[in-house]
């Protein structure tokens, strides 16, 4: 099968910090990636080139078949990206800054308010679809941001940190929502920092640090040498100490021991 | 600096806080932390650095702005010198005013810092503590602003009535802090009352901007006022209702301290009324007003949405159908069609621009009236005479543009820049179609009504051959426009941040597009009128230059679009 993005020997630097340092992946169509590492990684790097927000950068990346740097518009077309931060327009409406959204995706007006509706519906916020957002809370935010990179029916979606902010009902409708957008035939590209959800929704799991690909596959291929929970495995794969140590060390400079805080606790 | 000195003025008086149930320790950091930040935060009525070296410098530089608003404020007291108790009492009301409102704009957003509740809150803070802190920051941020603003008045005193007056001036001025510490904390709790804590900033945004066009208005009326015989000549028997005005009380007591003409019997004891109000008013904000305040910004806090409102999801309803039938009206693309619509909700409803672009909205009707049409002594056929004047109807048909101009030059900037990433990632083939409907959106907004109601008055003063040059006139304008936006930062709406307001090199050339092309438009509009044989060179070139102009803005390119960094 033809990998749906492809990239190869991706470099970026920000003046004389490297950020991405020859990133090489296939991502085959269908498939849910978890893209974890710690911060500061590379993650986000890798996801705003794979959106062209980012234009500089060295190596190959192809979509579909079609060359980023070449054919970013086209590209576009295919991706919908739902950032970490809800960065929006708060004093415009759900309808409104979605409408706007649609529009930039070149969307027919009756199309646009056609899954504007059925969207905030799903997501419970239709009764707020006509009140600024300025009032609305992170978890608001985040879901009319997550519909803005449904709207146009993209087939690659890129997320990262999706969950940020949701209540634990709208996370667990979007861990199904993305299964359901799996079944769909999309391709999800999923970047967080909460491996249970990754370890549960991820076909195949990337772990990079210091923009670099440290680990690569599906949870069992990454238990098959650390046989323990996602967490561990990336624990041990990016901070190369024990967690607990550090702890220990933290508690020492209280100055009591570790013991003594356990028992007063 | 002022700061500083300010805070040890504070201090000296530990004692009287610590009798007041206070934790000096704690007030002293608490205090020293929110001037820290105070000092951090741009200026409000100026426009912060962009270098973080000159960051710790607002407060000095805001004393030294201060200071020359001050100047303009004690105009009254020696231009008005025919009765002195009237021009101090018109000083402290002015003084008083500026302050309330300047209390108003500036501190609000300080005060409704829900951190305190996070950050304060959990330690183990008293409540008097708390308290005092909140007023004490008040009160600094009161002496910050009065200090500088009563120091020309000061100076005019001591010239005018002897420098030994100048012992007793900070007197009222003290007590007239006192009042305008109760009038805040009154509006605020009133505010808050009525509207609910999440409506109290979008009211405050109302006052600023009312605030902007209120200063801007004064600039021009005041020395205009200044020139009316009839308003030189008053005295305190014209206006016998001055004597309920607190100012004319504190007024009253510096006449009274250096026995100065006294006009009303009675004086002495509104004086002494002057010195118990302020007090009683202290009294009434320790007591009631400030806790009642905290307490319903505390529980504001946590309720993050506001219940449903039928009345505003009408109006917003409505709204959406008006912009959007005017969108598609004048745009097909739907990347413009995009761009006009941000563009009308952003600057209808975002407080930051309209902060900046309704004080110049206010300069088109406070022209027309005050510059234009009233003349002292000028009858109808000398009005009628001076507005058929080539020289007056071109004035009234480009001092329009005024708005537009201000509102285009603003378009780039926001606050929620970092929002800008959504133009990014859609398959957007040309910022310039975005631009294009948010210029179009400026365009209908801030220049047509106005184009309209002028182009009307023009037409009945001149008649329909002035037809023309009201079309070419629109014409121009819009080169205006574009050439101003071409020599300045090419970015998409709202998409850059404050503090990247360029000043270097791109500013100079600015300035110059502004000071030599765009008067050589205008001249050449003039020179038609003289000579007409005029008309038809500069005509078709204005019509050239415009399509050209257009042309190049709607096709801007992704290359020519200021690269961001939205991760700043």
């Amino acid at each position: 099968m033809q990998a749906i993005i492809s990239v190869r020997n991706l470099q970026k630097s920000y003046d004389s910090k490297v950020v991405l340092n020859g990133i090489n992946l296939d991502i085959l169509p269908g498939q849910i990636i978890g893209y974890i590492g710690p911060n500061g990684a590379g993650k986000s790097t890798t996801v705003k080139i794979l959106t062209g927000i980012i234009r500089d950068y060295e190596g190959s990346v192809e979509v579909n078949g079609k060359p980023l740097s070449e054919q970013v518009l086209e590209v576009k077309k295919m991706v919908g990206y739902i950032p970490e931060l809800a960065e929006l327009y708060d004093v415009l409406t759900p309808n409104e800054y979605l409408q706007f959204v649609g529009k930039l995706h070149h969307l027919e007006d009756h199309v646009i308010q056609e899954r504007i509706e059925k969207m905030l519906k799903s997501f419970g916020l239709i009764d707020y679809q006509h009140q600024r957002m300025d009032s609305f809370s992170k978890g608001m935010r985040q879901k009319v941001l997550i519909i803005s990179g449904l709207i146009h029916n993209p087939s690659i979606v890129i997320m990262d940190e999706p969950l940020s902010g949701l209540d634990a009902n709208a996370v667990i409708m979007v861990k199904e929502l993305l299964q359901a957008l799996k079944q769909d035939g999309k391709t999800i590209f999923y970047c967080s920092h909460m491996m249970d959800v990754v370890e549960k929704v991820s076909d195949r799991i990337i772990l990079i640090d210091k923009g670099t690909i440290i680990a690569d596959g599906s949870i069992q291929e990454l238990r098959t040498y650390e046989n323990e929970s996602l967490e561990h495995i990336f624990s041990k794969l990016t901070a190369g100490e024990d967690q607990g140590v550090k702890a220990g060390e933290i508690v020492s400079a209280l100055g009591i021991q570790k013991e003594e805080a356990s028992n007063d606790q | 600096m002022i700061n500083k000195l300010l805070l040890g003025f504070i201090m000296l008086f530990a004692s009287l806080w610590k009798s007041l149930g206070a934790d000096i320790v704690q007030l002293k950091a608490i205090l020293q932390a929110k001037l820290k930040m105070d000092d951090r935060t741009p200026l409000q009525m100026g426009r912060p650095s962009t270098k973080k070296k000159k960051i710790n410098y607002y407060s000095t530089l805001s004393f030294f702005i201060y200071a020359l608003f001050g100047l303009f404020y004690a105009f009254p007291l020696f231009i008005v010198d025919n009765d002195f108790l009237l021009s101090l009492t018109e000083y402290y009301s002015m003084l008083l005013l500026m302050l309330w409102f300047m209390m108003v704009v500036g501190f609000s957003t300080v005060l409704i810092d829900t951190r305190d509740n996070f950050i304060l809150l959990p330690r183990p803070i008293n409540d008097k503590t708390l308290l005092l802190a909140r007023l004490l920051h008040i009160l600094i941020y009161l002496l910050r602003l009065v200090l500088p603003l009563s120091i020309p008045g000061m100076i005019v005193l001591g010239f005018m009535k002897g420098w030994t007056t100048v012992l007793f001036f900070f007197v009222p001025i003290f007590l007239l802090s006192l009042l305008v510490l109760f009038l805040v904390n009154a509006l605020y709790l009133l505010i808050i009352k009525l509207a609910g804590p999440k409506k109290f900033k979008d009211i405050i945004g109302s006052f600023q901007i009312a605030l902007s066009v209120l200063m801007f208005a004064s600039s021009y009326v005041m020395p205009r006022m200044f020139q009316s015989e009839k308003i030189m000549s008053m005295t305190i028997y014209d206006l016998p209702w001055i004597k309920w005005i607190p100012t004319y009380w504190l007024a009253g007591l510096w006449t009274w301290f250096y026995k100065v003409n006294v006009f009303f019997t009675g004086t002495k004891w509104m004086s002494l009324l002057s010195v118990i109000l302020p007090f009683a008013a202290l009294w009434a904000t320790v007591k009631w007003l400030a806790p009642k305040f905290i307490q319903a910004i505390a529980l504001g806090e946590g309720q993050e949405v506001v219940q449903l409102n039928p009345s505003t999801i009408t109006n917003l309803n409505k709204q959406n159908k008006y912009y959007q039938i005017l969108s598609s009206l004048l745009n097909k693309n739907p990347e413009a069609k995009a761009g006009f619509e941000l563009t009308w909700l952003q600057t209808t409803r975002n407080r930051a621009f309209k902060m900046k672009v309704y004080p110049s909205l206010a300069y088109i009707p406070i022209y027309f009236f005050f510059v234009v049409l009233s003349r002292p002594g000028q009858n109808h056929d000398e009005l009628i005479a001076r507005m058929s004047s080539p020289k007056a109807f071109l004035i009234l048909l480009y001092m329009c543009a005024f708005a537009l101009l201000t509102a285009a030059m603003n378009l780039i900037y926001s606050e929620q820049y970092k929002a800008s990433w959504i133009y990014f990632t859609p398959p957007v083939e040309r910022p310039g179609n975005i631009m294009s409907g948010a210029f179009k959106a400026l365009f209908v907004k801030y220049y047509l009504p106005f184009a309209t109601i002028v182009g009307i008055v023009v037409v009945y003063f001149s008649g329909w051959k002035t037809l023309p040059d009201i079309l070419i006139a629109q014409f121009n304008i819009i080169n205006f426009v574009l050439i101003s936006l071409r020599a300045s930062m090419v970015a998409l709406p709202f998409s850059v941040k404050e503090q990247m307001r360029d000043r270097g090199a791109k500013n100079i050339m600015r300035m110059i597009m502004i000071f030599l092309v765009i008067p050589c438009l205008g001249l050449a509009h003039f020179l038609t009128i003289k000579f007409w044989m005029l008309k038809f060179v500069v005509y078709p070139l204005i019509l050239i230059l415009s399509w050209m102009l257009w042309d190049s803005y709607k096709k801007t390119s992704w290359q020519a679009i200021t690269q961001i960094n939205l991760d700043e």
